[in-house]
């Protein structure tokens, strides 16, 4: 037999009232214990609690549960926490976190909470069988699935309705939580069913206190968890168009759930509830007539206590709703004037009666409508209005739909008040405000309905607004010390909201942070930090990109606030912007340590965001700082990508139980893909790539119309491309594939043509560097493979209309003769030939149209590799034509010279010709001044080292330095080709000639040893080797 | 007001009615820690009294003697009496103003009148409710006129505590080591528990560690000594944390509060209180706060040790950057411990 826990009654009231409060079905899912009527257990029957347990509620008591939530983390250092509370600690845990969650004012950050908070109970329910909070945590299961299911479809709801896929993709995400809702329902169900068949019966239950208790106890969360299972039913009905079978087949089920909950707590308040929801089922299958009847079955019922005329009003709601989908007007009007005027004052303004008056001011108004030739029309006018206002001054189910109908109605109340003292000044701002959340809300609805109205809206949003911020104003001007100390900070959290909507940055921030600094326990605090945080943000930027040196001291604010925030709310989603923020700083101050302490800093649910989105920051300073291929990259940018990498990798794995992500983790995640692909690691960046539910694919399948959305997709194209190329084996066809998907998320405006180009370009150079990488690593193979699949984006790229340009016929015979120059035997001649193809090509079309070459020193660049690819094909003799020829009119380039002396070199080598090694060595093609038009390697040497000593002669800036150590390197290579030419030669030679040829090129070594006895390593080991292979 | 504090208050409501009429039969009553001894005291030294009863003599050791209400004396000095041993040194001041000292005819109610008189003053100016030089200088006095006051041990430390109080840390120390001199286990471990606290207080935490330990080895296996032996480990364990051994501190003030019984919350704040300042040595402000709330929370009965946790928590929320919790901290001080020695820090 399970053990017994004392019921969370508290704690499930407060659920439903803020679970539910978007929705109508308030105060019933969470109460149905109360519905049933558990008695709490008498003050003999509890069992005293230990200390732990009775500091943790009194923690509670307090509503502190940001303390409770740091003490329970670290509950083992209590000394007085006995091994019972430990082992109930991720129970308290979860509790907690839930709490905090419904502290939480922001949606997002709540249901994030939520999320956490579920997950923990799981983990309890999982772990704890046997704990007397077992029934418990699997309850709270239940019920915060279902609360995020709902929140799920509220969200899909406020969607616009043209966002027919992200609605779709709502709905079905809420159906898969609704589905494990009722799995962890029916498993409570199970597990009480179990317990309740062990207890003893009869007069042995009877005898036994503790049983009967426990007995009385099941029973209730029994019914609670049937209720639940029933409208989860209900609620799913929500996941489907209205149109659908399934959404019919939904709602058939949960009636008939419904129908048999009224029959197995018959004459139950939890029973009448379920004729209530019966009926719903009905109303929303558009039967009318049998939810008229189902309902009639309520409002005929002897009206008696409270909860009992709760439940009567909504019926009388429900009933309103389908007289006004069945065009009975009057019978709508008549049915609610009569149960409100028969309702108390204080009835009047709960939920259930404004949403009666709600209903009634609309049957009023489509009355009107319907009557505009009568007098009476105005007459109804003025009642729907009275009723709209009454209705948008309490927050509830219909208090935007009351807000928008009085926008939409006129405004004639817009008269700037007097005000004489703090509360009419704050109540006259409160009302100012909604009037203008009103008319927004008006103005969203006319831009769909209403186009011609907007303009007027706008105007009254406008004008709504600068009266708000004058009483505001006001307000604060006339607080004194007894002005209530929330109120008093309830008028500048709205004022400061007003400065920041408009704009007025600074004045935002002061207030804001006064807020959060003097008044951290009132409830605006976080969320007026946060407008802190966005606004000193905003000003720093702003002063950084504009160089002014404002900057540091916004910095230093930024700081503060988001230091305050970390320390005061570290729990929450603010939070981790503030620690990102705080590492952003730390970052820009290259203080890494800083960064990582930051980071270990927050609690640990919130470190893998965090870290995904620190890892993207560094990620991208990285590739910034790493983008000029000239200059390899430094220690430090290096740790940039090392960091880099840990961080995404580590936050990659944190949502390994996440069902979706926002939008900063998915760019988080594809940062990851990218540098996975840096890294080598193609089949794990596909395999992240690819994973359902928070890959950089499916998040691009659910995609999206925004701007941002769109960069995203491109991104995830470009890398997925690179990833399906780079696998071993290449995917090709899915790379195909993602070329053509490339392809249609690009606009067809030329600028879009050309980025595509240019991405097509970059990944070629990708992949590029990789077969290089991999031929150098001895991977042939490997690099085969990548080479193929490389093979059909060139092909991709040639066969682009605007492969015709300049830069990218270049890269293609560029690209061609690198990997030629990477392969060998005949798939290297592919490659070579087509590069040389490539570069006559280019030529030819030069010759034609002599500007289509950017610049001359552009197409002698071309010449000139049309030379290396000759060579490289072995055509040493074309090679060097091609070089004489340009040679004849540009003889002082010193590289043509290089590639000229190269190419006899490698000519005469391969021909075993001691002549022409002779000419490479002392140069050829004499002019008529007798000097040679090829240097050949000893003149290259005397030209460079004239060079660099007249280099040297010049001040000793910075740039001179550079130029004179170019021309050091092509001195010392040309000494060292001319003496590896001699070695060639001497080869070649027999006998003494070869002994004094061999010599030659050692003496040659040791003079240039003794020229230069503070030689560079580098080619002191060059030298030193070739001396070896002369015989020395 | 409390279950506790109801009770305590007809507990002594009882005591005073009873002994007032033995009062009038001429029997002196002896409040010890743990029980009453009544009959004539006939000699008091600083050391201790000795009380005759029925020709049968005994000696009642200072530290044992929690109060002595004399046969004769005015009944005005039992009321300021239990209103000092409530904290109220304010009204008990009052309540001994309106004593005609001429009417005393007793040395012993005189030593008394002047005892509580200087002890409210001392009391009041550690409070930051009055002259602390004139508070020792009254002190002084008593310790000058009634050198064989049982009262003697009790006004020495309180001089000690003034002096420091007054910044004349020296002289301080010199006061609390003359309870040293004192021929009894207690009074030496007293004494070194007064010494270390104040070194602790001006950073010498490795003089303060020496010091406790004297204390507890001066306690040794004297029960009565079983308080200050107590507190010097809890004291030694806040130094060793400020020593930077943290986890041996902790570990230290832990085994002591899991060895406390349930029931005696005031050893528990006490506890608590030295775990939270091993905590605040150790510079992990979260644990200090959350020690400091099981004080707050759960043993705020021992009224002492609550306004200690009050006056940390204070400090404490302040640096947590939650004002508000500060503010009601340092309010709830302010209102409940006027006249605690924390509430005039």
């Amino acid at each position: 037999m399970k053990g017994h826990a004392v019921s969370h009654r508290p704690s499930l009231l407060y659920a439903c009232c803020t679970v539910w409060r978007k929705r109508s079905c308030c105060a019933l899912l969470f109460a149905a214990p109360y519905l049933w009527g558990t008695q709490p257990l008498t003050a003999q029957e509890k069992v005293e609690a230990d200390y732990p347990t009775q500091f943790l509620e009194k923690l509670r008591q307090r509503g502190w549960h940001d303390v409770a939530l740091e003490y329970l983390e670290r509950a083992d250092e209590d000394p007085l926490a006995t091994r019972e509370f430990l082992a109930d600690r991720d129970y308290h845990l979860a509790v907690t976190r839930s709490a905090l969650a419904r502290q939480a004012l922001g949606e997002k950050e709540r249901q994030s909470l939520l999320q956490q908070a579920t997950k923990s109970f799981q983990k309890f329910s999982r772990e704890h069988p046997d704990s007397p909070h077992y029934f418990a945590a699997l309850s709270q299961v239940g019920n915060m699935l279902a609360e995020q299911a709902l929140a799920t479809l509220n969200q899909a709801d406020r969607l616009p309705a043209d966002a027919v896929s992200e609605q779709e993709s709502l709905r079905t995400r809420a159906r898969d939580i609704i589905d494990e809702a009722a799995a962890a329902v029916g498993q409570l169900l199970a597990s009480i069913d179990g317990t309740l068949a062990d207890l003893p019966r009869g007069a042995a239950l009877q005898a036994n206190k503790r049983a009967s208790a426990l007995k009385h106890d099941l029973l209730g969360k029994q019914a609670e968890g049937r209720f639940l299972s029933a409208n989860l039913n209900f609620e799913k009905s929500r996941t489907y168009r209205k149109d659908s079978s399934e959404y019919k087949e939904a709602l058939q089920t949960a009636a008939a759930s419904f129908a048999q909950l009224r029959k197995n707590y018959e004459n139950k308040l939890v029973g009448f509830y379920a004729v209530l929801y019966e009926g719903r089922c009905y109303q929303n299958a558009g039967d009318f007539e049998k939810a008229l009847d189902t309902y009639g079955e309520l409002v005929s019922q002897p009206i008696g206590q409270l909860d009992f005329r709760k439940l009567i009003a909504r019926a009388f709601r429900y009933r309103a709703e389908c007289f006004l989908a069945d065009d009975q007007v009057d019978k709508a009007i008549e049915e609610c004037s009569e149960w409100l005027d028969q309702s108390s004052r204080e009835e009047l303004e709960q939920p259930e009666w404004l949403a009666v008056a709600f209903r009634l001011a609309t049957a009023y108004s489509t009355k009107a409508g319907s009557n505009e030739a009568s007098g009476d029309a105005s007459r109804l006018r003025t009642e729907a209005r009275k009723l709209y206002r009454e209705v948008s001054r309490k927050p509830g189910e219909f208090q935007d739909d009351a807000r928008a109908a009085l926008a939409l109605s006129g405004n004639e109340d817009a008269k700037p008040l007097e005000v004489k003292g703090f509360a009419e000044a704050l109540a006259a701002g409160k009302s100012a405000l909604e009037q203008m959340n009103s008319a927004q809300l008006a103005v969203r609805l006319a831009a769909n309905n209403n186009p011609e109205g907007v303009e007027d809206l706008q105007h009254q949003v406008d004008s709504q607004r600068a009266a708000a911020l004058n009483y505001f104003q006001q307000a604060i001007q006339l607080s004194d010390d007894k002005t209530p100390a929330e109120d008093a900070v309830a008028a500048r959290y709205y004022l400061c909201w007003l400065y920041w909507e408009d704009g007025r940055t600074e004045e935002a921030a002061e207030l804001g942070e006064q807020i959060a600094e003097k008044h951290p326990d009132s409830q605006y605090a976080p969320t007026a930090a946060k407008v802190t945080l966005a606004a000193y943000e905003r000003l720093y930027l702003q002063a950084k990109n504009s160089g002014a040196p404002a900057a540091d001291g916004w910095a230093e604010k930024l700081r503060n606030i988001a230091e305050l925030i970390v320390d005061r709310w570290n729990d929450s989603d603010a939070a981790t912007t503030a620690t990102n923020l705080l590492i952003s700083l730390a970052l820009r101050d290259g203080q890494f340590d800083e960064a990582d302490r930051l980071l270990a800093k927050l609690p640990e649910k919130s470190r893998g965001a965090a870290g995904l989105s620190l890892g993207g920051s560094l990620w991208s300073q990285y590739l910034q700082q790493s983008a000029d291929n000239n200059i390899p990259p430094g220690d430090e940018v290096l740790e940039l990508k090392s960091r880099a990498a840990k961080l995404l990798a580590a936050g990659y794995e944190s949502l390994a139980d996440a069902r979706d992500v926002t939008p900063a983790q998915a760019a988080g995640v594809l940062y990851y893909v990218q540098v996975l692909l840096a890294e080598g690691q193609a089949d794990k960046a596909v395999e992240v790539l690819e994973n359902k539910r928070i890959g950089p694919l499916a998040v691009m399948d659910r995609g999206g119309s925004q701007e941002s959305q769109k960069a995203f997709a491109l991104e995830t194209c470009k890398a997925a491309l690179r990833a399906f190329v780079s696998v071993d084996p290449p995917r090709n066809e899915d790379a195909i594939a993602m070329m053509e998907r490339l392809e249609a998320t690009t606009s067809n405006s030329g600028a879009s043509q050309d980025q595509l180009t240019g991405i097509y370009v970059n990944l070629g150079l990708q992949l590029q560097e990789q077969i290089k990488e991999l031929t150098a690593r001895g991977d042939k193979a490997k690099a085969q493979a990548v080479a193929t699949a490389f093979a059909s984006l060139l092909e991709r790229v040639a066969q682009r209309g605007d492969s015709q340009s300049w830069a990218v016929r270049n890269w293609l015979a560029q690209t061609s003769l690198q990997l030629g120059t990477g392969l060998s035997g005949t798939e290297a001649d592919r490659y070579l030939e087509q590069a040389e193809n490539a570069y006559r090509d280019i030529l030819a079309t030069v010759e034609k149209d002599p500007k289509f070459a950017p610049s001359e020193l552009a197409l002698l660049a071309v010449r000139k590799k049309l030379g290396e690819v000759l060579q490289a094909r072995g055509n040493f003799e074309g090679a060097v034509d091609q070089f004489v020829a340009i040679l004849t009119e540009k003889p002082n380039m010193l590289e043509l010279q290089q590639a000229t002396a190269a190419a006899l070199q490698a000519w005469g080598i391969a021909k075993q010709d001691v002549k022409t090694i002779e000419q490479a060595i002392r140069g050829t093609k004499p002019q008529a001044d007798l000097k040679n038009l090829v240097w050949g390697w000893l003149q290259l040497a005397t030209v460079a080292d004239y060079a660099k000593r007249k280099a040297q002669s010049a001040d000793g800036s910075p740039q001179n330095a550079e130029t004179v150590a170019k021309y050091e390197e092509i001195y010392f290579e040309a000494r060292y080709q001319a003496a590896r030419a001699r070695l060639e030669a001497a080869k070649l030679a027999t006998g003494d000639s070869q002994a004094k040829q061999f010599g030659t090129v050692r003496q040659s070594i040791a003079t240039l040893k003794q020229l230069y006895p503070n030689l560079d390593a580098r080619w002191q080991a060059r030298f030193d080797a070739l001396a070896k292979e002369a015989g020395q | 007001m409390n279950r506790i504090s109801q009770l305590s208050a007809t507990v002594m409501l009882v005591l005073l009615t009873a002994t007032t009429s033995r009062a009038q039969s001429g029997t002196d009553r002896v409040q010890r820690r743990n029980g009453i001894d009544t009959g004539s005291v006939i000699e008091t030294t600083p050391l201790g009294v000795t009380i005759s009863k029925g020709g049968v003599t005994r000696k009642i050791p200072a530290e044992e003697i929690r109060s002595i209400q004399f046969a004769g004396e005015p009944p005005e000095l039992n009321s300021a009496r239990t209103q000092f041993g409530r904290g109220r040194f304010d009204t008990a001041a009052e309540t001994l103003k309106k004593i005609a000292p001429d009417k005393i005819t007793r040395p012993e109610a005189t030593q008394e009148l002047n005892f509580l008189t200087a002890a409210c003053l001392g009391n009041l100016a550690l409070a930051g409710k009055g002259d602390v030089k004139k508070a020792i200088a009254e002190v002084g006095k008593f310790l000058a006129t009634h050198r064989t006051s049982f009262h003697v041990p009790e006004a020495i430390e309180l001089h000690g505590d003034l002096y420091r109080a007054a910044g004349d840390l020296e002289l301080a120390r010199k006061k609390y080591e003359t309870l040293a001199k004192a021929p009894a286990d207690y009074f030496k471990a007293r004494s070194a528990f007064l010494v270390g606290k104040l070194l602790h207080d001006q950073g010498k935490h490795a003089e303060a560690l020496s010091q406790f330990e004297a204390s507890i080895t001066a306690a040794g296996t004297n029960t009565t000594a079983d308080e200050v032996k107590r507190a010097a480990t809890l004291a030694r364990a806040v130094s060793l944390s400020a020593t930077g051994k943290l986890v041996e501190g902790t570990n230290v003030v832990k085994q002591v509060i899991q060895r406390t019984s349930p029931d005696d919350t005031t050893s528990l704040a006490q506890g608590y209180n030295a775990l939270g300042d091993c905590y605040l040595a150790g510079g992990d402000s979260h644990a200090a706060r959350d020690a400091f709330l099981h004080v707050d929370l759960l043993f705020n009965t021992a009224t002492t040790e609550h306004a200690e946790a009050l006056f940390r928590l204070t400090n404490l929320w302040k640096e947590l950057r939650q004002p508000t919790r500060a503010q009601d901290a340092q309010q709830r001080l302010g209102d409940d411990y006027p006249l605690s020695r924390w509430a005039g820090r």
